[in-house]
């Protein structure tokens, strides 16, 4: 079974829950640790069994915990964004090793077999993506020894996206609606299939937030009828306020704040003309549509999402490409920024500059800048090999980076290089 | 109007070494580097199966070793083989490619010895010293061609000599470039005589050396007033540096 895993992978602070490609329906199956009682999410635990190098995980741990066994170790995500535990943690390793651990550890929910060099695809999807978690996820995914290019992280955002694309076509026929609940906030976002471009361009806007909070404090919390008939209204009101520019074909709800049926008045509202669906494991599937996706790249794509990492230009150098005049693209737009890289080769043909030409992605705006390389090697035309490489610092922000590459004995590589910042 | 040539994504890991001229290429581009250079280095030696092998399993070029390997097993000329290479790679222009073509042609009725000079005259340039003493050494060990140009003798004795000079080996050096001086006579191979006559004889034997070996006794002080100017002292160089220079120069 060696790398044959297709699998999307939901990391929060809290908890995990992962999800497999199954071969027989053809569809993303969520892996379920509790054995068959449906409780998919994996608390983001570990727990060291003292006097021994053994680690238990998620419920395990907990239980273990509960009963006197070792002190939990919890938050494993923040703790290494914010590096809290200086160096090594006294009851395990660096808080990076730890997350590793507990996401191979994890992955055994799927199969006693699925480790990470079984994987031939894997998306994981957090919350948000900030340069902190991105880099914790490069650390942990180096510790997992899991190729870069068999992986692909993507924010909720992105994961919605990701599933509403694999629904009947009927459910964004016109928007659709995303509801994020969570305790006392709620957060609302609306799916637009923006039909007239090609590919269709699709986004996914945060329409407005809701708090619970009620002024009056003193039943906070509590899940008695006067508090929940409050936050119903609140929300059917939100609803009705949302609803009433757009057309919506289907709705969605996720997150804990949906677990129990505090919303009933709401509920009413929502299903008026369109469909409604309920569950927690929205974004791990929506990840594992794209694993799927990435796994079987089609030819052409109908759909473009366009996110808040996503680049909006396209950087290409018009190239002589076996005699024949062309725009060869080195960086496309609608690509996660901090997936973004990309490079090529040139000979110098009487050229002593690079110029690279940078298009919005919907052509409005095409601009040339010309790189001038001061102290390059003098060398007979045509024999000048460069080497180009542009990565993303940032949604609008790249490096360019330039180095001789020689040519064979005659000219040996110099260590000329040149690099700078570009703003897009 | 300038521009860029893409290249191709692969290179070698292992180098092809072209035998004719003693170098390593690791690249398609190198490859038609070499060709458009060192056209009097081509010969049917070039048109080889171990070349289309390089190209198809090192380069990753299949499509363009498929129509190499055609050429090859139909034993078409040297010409065809590298059309093909050029008009399947891009690295010269539709201009470039019609003149090396012609210039392949003009190529095909000029002599054995000219073609010989010429092999030599690239690998001086390439600093591959000996091996241009052997190609020179070829040209006069050969029946003399009465139909060459009159100093064309003058020419191969004449570099056989810088090749000489360039490996430090000025008596070497000095019988050459007299015997170039003997065949034109000319002012510049006379020059050229007493410059390396010059470093190969201890400078107080210079003059009478030079007398001696019947060179005209004003040209002969005139030029050992010039040469001390050009050549304010003479350095010692020790012969650990020597053979390291021999060394990197004649791999």
């Amino acid at each position: 079974m060696a790398g044959t895993w297709i699998i999307g992978y939901e990391l929060t602070a809290q908890y995990a829950q992962i999800s497999f490609y199954d071969a027989r329906t053809k569809e993303p199956e969520s892996a379920d640790p509790s054995m068959g009682l449906q409780k998919f999410q994996i608390p983001a635990v570990l727990l060291k069994i003292p006097q021994t190098e053994e680690y238990l995980y998620g419920q395990e741990a907990i239980r273990a915990a509960k009963a006197g066994k070792g002190v939990l170790l919890d938050n494993l995500l923040m703790q290494a964004v914010s590096g809290t535990w200086d160096g090594e943690h006294p009851l395990g390793g660096k808080a990076e090793e730890l997350l590793a651990m507990f996401i191979r550890k994890s992955l055994r929910t799927v199969n006693t077999e699925c480790t990470p060099k079984d994987i031939f695809r894997i998306t994981f999807t957090l919350p948000d993506l900030t340069a902190p978690i991105l880099k914790v996820m490069d650390q942990v995914l180096c510790l997992l020894k899991l190729p870069r290019e068999r992986v692909t992280i993507q924010d909720y955002q992105e994961s919605f996206y990701s599933y509403v694309l694999h629904q009947k076509q009927e459910l964004r026929s016109y928007a659709v609606a995303l509801f994020h609940c969570e305790k006392n906030h709620l957060d609302a976002y609306e799916l637009l299939i923006h039909k007239k471009s090609f590919p269709k361009v699709v986004t996914v806007r945060k329409t407005g937030e809701l708090s619970f909070l009620p002024e009056d404090k003193s039943y906070l919390g509590r899940a008695d009828d006067g508090g929940d008939r409050e936050r119903d209204m609140k929300f059917c009101r939100f609803i009705e306020d949302m609803f009433r520019t757009k057309i919506f074909s289907s709705v969605y709800l996720t997150g804990d704040g949906f677990d129990t049926s505090w919303f009933p008045l709401s509920l009413k509202q929502l299903c008026r003309g369109r469909r409604v669906f309920s569950g927690k494991n929205l974004y791990v599937k929506g990840a594992c549509y794209r694993a799927i996706d990435e796994a079987n790249p089609k030819q052409g794509m109908e759909f473009l999402y366009m996110g808040k990492h996503k680049i909006t230009h396209n950087i290409g150098m018009e190239v002589l490409r076996n005699g024949k005049k062309e725009y060869f693209g080195i960086i496309s737009a609608g690509v996660n920024w901090f997936e973004a890289s990309g490079s090529c080769e040139f000979l110098l043909d009487r050229e002593n500059s690079i110029e690279l030409c940078i298009q919005s992605i919907d052509r409005a705006e095409v601009r040339n800048i010309r790189i001038p390389l001061e102290g390059l090697p003098e060398r007979p035309n045509k024999t000048t090999r460069l080497h180009l490489f542009i990565a993303f610092t940032g949604v609008r922000e790249c490096r360019i980076e330039v180095r001789d590459c020689g040519f064979g004995e005659w000219f040996p590589a110099t260590d000329f290089f040149w690099t700078e910042r570009l703003k897009l | 109007m300038g521009g860029y040539i893409l290249c191709h994504e692969k290179r070698a890991e292992t180098p092809y070494y072209i035998e004719a001229a003693g170098i390593k290429i690791w690249t398609i581009e190198e490859l038609c580097y070499f060709i458009c250079q060192y056209v009097w280095l081509l010969d049917g030696s070039f048109v080889s199966e171990g070349l289309c092998d390089w190209i198809d399993r090192e380069l990753k070029m299949p499509k363009l070793a498929k129509l190499l390997y055609a050429e090859y097993y139909h034993g078409r000329s040297l010409k065809s083989f590298i059309e093909i290479v050029l008009n399947n790679t891009g690295y010269c222009s539709k201009q470039e490619i019609n003149q090396l073509t012609r210039l392949l042609d003009s190529m095909e009725h000029v002599t054995e010895m000219e073609r010989l000079k010429q092999k030599g005259d690239y690998l001086l340039k390439d600093h591959k010293f000996r091996r241009a003493i052997g190609m020179y050494n070829k040209i006069l060990t050969m029946r003399r061609n009465r139909e060459l140009l009159p100093d064309f003798y003058g020419r191969v004795w004449n570099n056989k000599g810088m090749a000489y000079a360039s490996l430090f080996l000025f008596n070497e050096a000095a019988a050459c470039m007299k015997r170039a001086w003997k065949e034109t006579g000319t002012k510049e191979a006379q020059e050229a005589y007493l410059g390396a006559l010059y470093l190969a004889v201890p400078e107080e034997e210079f003059k009478s050396r030079a007398e001696f070996e019947g060179l005209p006794a004003d040209a002969v002080w005139a030029f050992a007033l010039d040469a001390k100017k050009v050549i304010p002292e003479r350095y010692y160089v020790p012969p650990e540096q020597m053979k390291k220079e021999y060394g990197r120069d004649n791999v």
